[in-house]
């Protein structure tokens, strides 16, 4: 999660975050946002950036359900399944040694007696 | 919030994947046929594509490929991921190794609501395939790991999401770790559960799609010799307790007439050859079971799982266990066979014994007739001369009789 994300994730989940959060921890949130927006500067680079906003982000990471909410919120990316089993080639080696199955293949079927019969 | 059910935030993009296996007809040992696909393989290819909204048959090939260490695709086509609803729907039909297989998936893209699962095996047909080998079965699940997340604590997350989910007790499951997730495995179920970080779906999904069927195969295997041994083994001890039976009435054989020794070396000879018979097919079975060892073993190499340790252990211990009790079943059968040998050696010593005695009798009585015979060459001798004549070959006779008696 990156800096812009996580500027937006505030945007969006802030009202929410006081009842997610005890009063100490919200007064401790807001204390990290002040300080975080007073060291970030108009000409920062990117990479500094993204260190400034690093506290926030470990101090919201670290309450379980503000957690969860972070997680949802880096879910919003378009979503996508694993190829299905036919975008395999039409043909790979498997290793694996083939033999007979004699009596499986006859088990269900009839018996040796029956056989013998 | 669009999570539709809270207790799974971490999961999307729930994919079941089912494979239904057949024994090709040239594993099975039976004689090469008109047509090439296993009893009930065709019928349930084209019920599967139906089932997929397509009408009439499906593209299947119209002959077996001809390689033996690759795993063919059957079917033409795409064979990419089709729409009803809000579902997905999926077909594929393979060979590998010594069977082939149809395969069928159901997804749904998005969240994960706890009734997923249910719902995803509910969509997947019914199949009535009585002649397949067996059926088997894995999930994909993506997971979401944040940038700045341990991938081990997001991935311990996701398993105890996963267990939840899918209600797996931990105990049951063997961990195999991935580049990228993991994949839990139940043994006992035949279904594995793959847990993927978003980033990974896309080539760890496909070599999954490889490994996973070849693995279930081999445990698949390993369930059906399990399960059915009982019944195999019983066979054979009923056949042992036959050959033991003729081997106990054999011990007294020394005091019988010629016939009655030869008739039963018949019969020991008979029930020794069906003995062998039935041992014959657990040795086939023991080999199954190496072979199905040996084939786990080289998959789970190709992931570095056999070092595993413990985890590693506890899918190749069980397959071992079963190795090594149907290695001593057969050496106590073959201590029986051996046992089996002695006694028709024995019956043979007795019958030569017997036949040899009842030669020197006869040689005994031709040799006596033959003297009486001589004396009558002579008809000038005397009475008296005659029977001196006589009693000599006679004494000659017995003397020669003693003789031969104490060889």
């Amino acid at each position: 999660m990156n800096a812009d994300q996580l500027a937006s994730f505030l945007e969006t989940h802030l009202a929410e975050l006081p009842a997610l959060m005890s009063a100490e921890e919200w007064q401790r949130l807001q204390e990290l946002l002040q300080s975080t927006a007073a060291s970030l500067g108009e000409t920062m680079a990117q990479d500094r950036l993204e260190e400034a906003v690093q506290p926030l982000y470990e101090y919201l990471a670290a309450n379980a359900r503000v957690r969860e909410l972070l997680r949802d919120f880096s879910q919003h990316a378009p979503v996508r399944l694993a190829p299905p089993p036919g975008a395999n080639p039409g043909q790979y080696p498997v290793p694996q040694v083939v033999n007979r199955f004699r009596q499986l293949a006859t088990a269900g079927g009839p018996s040796a007696e029956q056989r013998k019969a | 919030m669009a999570n539709a059910d809270p207790v799974f935030p971490l999961f999307s993009d729930l994919e079941y994947h089912r494979c239904v296996f057949f024994l090709l007809p040239a594993a099975s040992g039976k004689p090469p046929q008109a047509d090439p696909w296993p009893p009930g393989f065709v019928e349930a290819v084209n019920g599967a594509w139906n089932w997929l909204g397509q009408p009439g048959k499906a593209p299947l090939r119209q002959e077996l490929p001809g390689t033996l260490h690759a795993s063919v695709r059957l079917l033409a086509g795409a064979g990419g991921w089709v729409q009803h609803q809000d579902l997905l729907y999926g077909v594929e039909a393979r060979t590998l190794a010594d069977t082939c297989y149809l395969q069928l998936s159901v997804a749904r893209e998005g969240q994960v609501a706890s009734d997923l699962p249910q719902k995803l095996q509910a969509a997947s047909p019914a199949l009535h395939a009585t002649a397949a080998l067996g059926e088997a079965g894995y999930w994909f699940v993506e997971f979401v790991v944040l940038p700045q997340e341990q991938p081990e604590r997001a991935q311990q997350e996701a398993v105890a999401q996963a267990q939840a989910l899918f209600q797996l007790a931990p105990e049951e499951l063997v961990q195999l770790p991935l580049p990228g997730g993991l994949v839990l495995l139940h043994p006992e179920k035949l279904v594995a559960y793959a847990l993927l970080a978003r980033e990974e779906q896309g080539a760890l999904g496909l070599e999954l799609h490889r490994l996973l069927p070849a693995l279930l195969l081999n445990l698949l295997k390993v369930r059906r010799v399990s399960d059915e041994y009982h019944q195999l083994k019983a066979k054979v001890l009923l056949e042992e307790q036959v050959l033991e039976r003729l081997m106990e009435r054999a011990r007294g054989a020394q005091a019988l007439s010629i016939e009655e020794i030869e008739r039963q070396a018949v019969e020991l000879a008979r029930a020794q050859a069906e003995f062998l018979e039935a041992i014959s097919d657990l040795e086939e079975w023991l080999h199954t079971l190496t072979v199905a060892r040996d084939n786990l073993q080289r998959l789970m190499r190709l992931w570095s799982w056999d070092r595993l340790g413990e985890q590693a252990e506890r899918l190749v211990a069980p397959v071992q266990l079963w190795v090594d009790q149907l290695t001593s079943d057969l050496r106590y059968f073959h201590i029986t066979r051996q046992q089996a040998d002695l006694h028709l050696a024995s019956l043979d010593t007795a019958a030569t014994a017997r036949s040899a005695r009842w030669g020197r009798k006869i040689t005994l009585l031709v040799s006596l007739f033959a003297a009486l015979q001589l004396v009558q060459v002579f008809p000038e001798l005397s009475i008296g001369g005659r029977l001196l004549l006589a009693g000599v070959a006679a004494t000659v006779l017995i003397l020669g009789s003693m003789y031969l008696e104490r060889r």
